[in-house]
């Protein structure tokens, strides 16, 4: 990750911009939603990726540390991915996040109790994406 | 079956509030299939795409839109070794890939 952000800092202009755009959180929730409530089933347990976002942090760190990026500003915002069958929603999590997500089966049980009945459900997982600004520095 | 990513469009919303992506050289490290790149690339002078998938990269070509040919070209490689000249970017996005 460092080597990743020591090149980034070469190909960038005097005083450009590093744009870090990554998710957060490690637990991000599963909901049901339809048009009246979204209710919290549980959570995605990203735990095996933790450490990956903590050496992100790190690999950051260290370049605001050496001096070639100062940080400007940083905001979080929510983001969410949407299927219509709590089915879909499990099979595209086991298939395409196996490496480092998985989606306990009481959660897969609780948001099908949760389904109401009607035809405009759906169910979502809701994390949180940091976004942050850095300057080249000399 | 692929989600629906993103209806509410923060990403992109808050990509354009922080970003100083107008009229600006832009490499995006991990561009993927192109799935963000196509959102803020008109904006930009140009845009340089990075993935080290061949597969992600045959998809964003497949599908870059033709009024973006000119602006938008994409390169198979290692974030950790660019095979980029210095100080040639004014903007360097890792969206999803640090």
């Amino acid at each position: 990750m460092v080597h990743a952000l020591q090149e980034g800092w070469r190909v960038l202009a005097p005083a450009g911009q590093l744009i870090d755009m990554r998710p957060q959180s490690a637990r991000p929730t599963v909901e049901v939603v339809d048009e009246r409530a979204v209710v919290v089933a549980g959570q995605v347990d990203e735990s095996a990726g933790a450490s990956d976002y903590e050496a992100a942090d790190r690999a950051m760190a260290a370049m605001v540390a050496q001096g070639r990026f100062a940080k400007q500003r940083e905001k979080r915002f929510p983001f969410s991915y949407y299927w219509p069958t709590v089915e879909q929603m499990q099979a595209y999590i086991e298939e395409a996040w196996s490496d480092f997500a998985v989606l306990p089966e009481q959660v897969v049980q609780r948001a099908r109790e949760l389904t109401p009945g009607g035809a405009t459900v759906r169910y979502r997982v809701r994390e949180t994406i940091l976004i942050a600004d850095y300057r080249k520095q000399r | 079956m692929d989600p629906i990513r993103d209806p509410e469009e923060n990403e992109i919303t808050h990509l354009h509030q922080i970003g100083r992506l107008d009229r600006a050289r832009v490499l995006e490290i991990g561009c993927g299939d192109g799935r963000l790149t196509w959102r803020y690339a008109s904006r930009a002078a140009s845009v340089t795409g990075l993935d080290p998938d061949p597969e992600s990269l045959a998809v964003a070509l497949a599908e870059r839109p033709a009024a973006l040919t000119d602006k938008v070209s994409f390169l198979t490689g290692d974030a950790a070794r660019l095979p980029l000249a210095d100080e040639r970017f004014d903007v360097v996005l890792m969206a999803w890939s640090l």
